[in-house]
């Protein structure tokens, strides 16, 4: 067996590091159940989503590795999410604004 | 051959190079899917601003059971789908092919609990059209982005079974060699997957139920 192989972590490791995430989304889905039967009237969709958005931070960060990335597979993913921010903006700023 | 050799495809100069070319390409994928789905949220998002108390009203009848029991699914399903990846990474052969099945057997157990989930809705009449049962009439423009949301989603989760399941029976004839950039390829297809869930479950289900 050389260094690497003695190195590299056992499989009960990485059950642990993926499990306590798993914990952690767990956690933030109780949140935002719990959540759903506190009356937020209109800001109701804010408050959930902004749970979800903790969420999806926790599963790109850790589940799909962004934590890991080169540079240009970072900017491959903030280019979409610009995309995305630029096409609510331009939306919002007909709907919304209409008098 | 070797196993590392046997997964280096042309153009590239090494492993490491081809591993990012395939995130890479992947995630360019990712983001026109993000516009796909993104458009759906921006309707939503319109309607749900123009008609919000038809919205409330139309949400409070959805099944709250079933999408926390689906997300709790597809959750694990995404742990899970982790360890394969990882395990993929290190080398280890059984725990990868055995936690790609797992997450296989709960996607299908997620498209179950949505068919479960639709039955019960089609019984209540909650398909948009003449004989809808809720008085208000813009509870049906919910209605119609439920039934095009989940259902496009279940269809890409049935895209993700497929290559789930692809992946699986070549590892295990070992047609695919573990340091393939493949496994993750589909790891990060079967996140989005999972993302996009995420998105919808408060859309859908919580914002009804105060």
């Amino acid at each position: 067996m050389n260094s690497q192989q003695q190195q590299k972590p056992s499989p009960l490791r990485l059950w642990l590091d993926a499990g306590l995430i798993w914990l952690g989304l767990f956690a933030l889905l109780a949140l935002n159940v719990f959540l759903s039967f506190v009356p937020f009237g209109s800001d109701s969709v804010a408050v959930h989503m902004t749970v979800s958005f903790a969420m999806i931070v926790l599963l790109v960060v850790f589940f799909m590795d962004f934590k890991a990335y080169t540079a240009l597979l970072r900017l491959t993913v903030l280019a979409g999410v610009f995309w995305l921010t630029f096409m609510f903006v331009l939306t919002a700023c007909d709907y919304f604004t209409r008098q | 051959m070797s196993e590392t050799s046997a997964a280096l495809r042309e153009p590239w100069p090494d492993l490491a190079r081809q591993r990012e070319g395939v995130a890479f390409g992947v995630w360019i994928f990712l983001a026109t899917e993000v516009m796909f789905f993104g458009a759906l949220f921006l309707g939503y998002a319109v309607y749900r601003t123009l008609y919000a108390e038809a919205f409330r009203e139309a949400a409070a009848e959805t099944e709250l059971f079933y999408g926390v029991v689906n997300t709790v699914v597809l959750l694990t399903s995404s742990f899970t789908m982790t360890v394969a990846v990882r395990g993929a990474d290190l080398g280890y052969r059984r725990l990868t092919i055995a936690c790609l099945w797992v997450t296989l057997a709960l996607g299908i157990g997620f498209l179950v609990g949505k068919g479960f989930e639709y039955h019960a809705d089609l019984v209540k009449g909650y398909f948009p059209g003449p004989h809808f049962p809720l008085p208000v009439r813009q509870t049906q423009i919910f209605w119609a982005f439920y039934w095009v949301m989940t259902g496009v989603h279940a269809v890409h989760l049935s895209v993700g079974i497929g290559l789930v399941m692809v992946v699986a029976i070549l590892l295990g004839r070992r047609t695919l060699t573990l340091d393939s950039a493949t496994v993750t390829a589909v790891g990060l297809y079967w996140h989005f997957v999972d993302l996009i869930w995420i998105t919808l479950v408060p859309l859908i289900y919580l914002t009804g139920h105060s």
